[in-house]
């Protein structure tokens, strides 16, 4: 399975990193795509009441945007980025350089730890109140757990 | 790890940013190798001695406890 939307770019050049871009951004455009389905079943619900509950129409309906507005503000951004040739080579350094991908990494792993600490412990209070809230906590936490695992094998074949 | 970049760029008169170009990375990263808080990659270690005209030993100061 190949994970290179999500991987760190090695452009060595500003037209490699154009070309990596765009072609992550093709792949990433799945998720104003999913915007859209959620701000619509979140308008539809409006409509024909299909959930029971009027918050959580919001709340889809909220993301759904938020989705959306995120993937037009990169769109327009790549769009005035691509005019300029100083920007792009600023963007590829942001990207490229080793410092930063390391900050990245670093701060993911340190993120994902956090999670798993985090679940376990709303987990454990949250098991006193509500069933379904104490299993989402642990099939989340039990998810980074298991990504974690498939990941470690996937790039130590890699590497 | 202790390394003479700092020393060497100011020999040459280069400001941190012109030494970033050169090397085509970010400009903090220059001020984080100088300062000793991020150590290069061998890839980058390379490219710096090349810039350089030296060797990776002559620019970065390996010390034991570096090495355990």
């Amino acid at each position: 399975m190949k994970m290179t939307a999500w991987e760190s770019c090695n452009a060595k050049t500003d037209e490699e990193f154009v070309t990596w871009y765009e072609n992550r951004n093709r792949k990433m455009i799945i998720f104003p795509l999913l915007g859209l389905l959620a701000f619509a079943f979140g308008i539809l619900n409006e409509i024909f009441g299909w959930l029971p509950n009027d918050h959580m129409s919001g709340v889809i309906s909220g993301v759904g945007g938020g989705l959306i507005g995120c993937g037009a503000a990169f769109s327009l951004r790549w769009r005035r980025v691509k005019r300029n040739a100083r920007l792009i080579h600023k963007m590829r350094l942001r990207y490229t350089d080793e410092r930063n991908q390391d900050l990245g990494r670093r701060a993911l792993a340190a993120s994902a730890y956090l999670t798993i600490f985090a679940c376990f412990a709303a987990m454990m209070v949250a098991g006193w109140f509500s069933d379904v809230a104490f299993w989402c906590f642990y099939g989340m936490m039990f998810f980074v757990v298991i990504a974690y695992v498939g990941c470690y094998f996937y790039y130590s074949k890699k590497m | 790890m202790k390394n003479r970049i700092q020393e060497l760029r100011k020999q040459q008169g280069l400001s941190q940013s012109e030494l970033a170009d050169a090397l085509d990375v970010t400009r903090q990263t220059i001020i984080s190798l100088e300062s000793g808080r991020y150590n290069a990659s061998l890839k980058l270690a390379g490219k710096i001695a090349r810039y350089f005209g030296l060797s990776i030993e002559d620019i970065f100061i390996f010390e034991q406890e570096d090495l355990a």
